[in-house]
């Protein structure tokens, strides 16, 4: 019975991995925004720098725009999943508190 | 070497997991504010002719070792070795026996483009985490 409420192949399971799908995304996008700049300079002085000693310049290949897009989207993804999951617990409650 | 980035406090792993882009992009906006204060420095000397250390002023540049999100992230900061530009001014206290001062190797333009990076990426960050902190907060309305 209970297993039929919460197990694997159930709504509110799907959901949870939505939740940390979308989480572990944004940890991602966390990481490659903050990792995007490594040195304050935009000038020659990195570019010679890193010719020098073999080390990347200044700026990443992280595309801002589209880290900021994929933010977005899993924001709004996160969003449903935990508007979704409410709705289940809610659904869930109810029957509970019907056959009390 | 000044520690930018903590890592990440000890705690129990889901709550380690949950908080984990706070803080990743509090290092971020840690490692900006660092860039920040190297390019203010770059500004506030781009007239200096005398150093302690002797000599004009030398751009600074702050690198960063370490990656945010994985681990410690360290800054560094390295003098640009390009030689400043002279300038003709026999009246300046620091002129040579030729009449020549040595100025700053700082340009203006460049160190406001790196000014205007720096902020950007600043708000990037800063965009990230207000929004790990909304989605914590729908998290905790389930």
């Amino acid at each position: 019975m209970i297993r039929s409420l919460f197990g694997p192949d159930t709504k509110v399971a799907m959901l949870r991995g939505g939740l940390e799908e979308t989480s572990a995304t944004h940890r991602g996008i966390a990481a490659r925004v903050a990792a995007a700049t490594t040195t304050s300079a935009a000038g020659d002085f990195p570019a010679e720098l890193a010719a020098k000693t073999g080390k990347p310049g200044r700026m990443s290949d992280v595309d801002l725009q589209q880290e900021m897009a994929a933010l977005a989207d899993t924001q709004l993804r996160y969003d449903a999943c935990a508007k979704l999951l409410q709705g289940a617990y809610a659904g869930i409650r109810t029957a509970f508190r019907s056959n009390a | 070497m000044p520690n930018i980035g903590p890592g990440y406090p000890i705690w129990p792993r889901p709550i380690r997991q949950l908080l984990r882009p706070l803080a990743t992009s509090a290092v971020g906006m840690s490692m900006q504010q660092a860039f920040i204060e190297t390019i203010s420095a770059n500004i506030a000397n781009a007239e200096t002719t005398r150093t302690p250390e002797g000599g004009a002023y030398r751009r600074r540049v702050t690198t960063i070792s370490g990656t945010a999100g994985k681990g410690a992230v360290t800054s560094r900061v390295a003098e640009d070795q390009t030689p400043g530009r002279m300038v003709y001014d026999p009246g300046h206290p620091d002129a040579d026996q030729n009449g020549y001062v040595k100025m700053p190797n700082v340009d203006i333009a460049t160190e406001m483009v790196d000014l205007m990076i720096a902020r950007r990426m600043h708000e990037a960050n800063a965009s990230v985490f207000q929004g790990a902190k909304e989605m914590l907060k729908r998290a905790l309305d389930i």
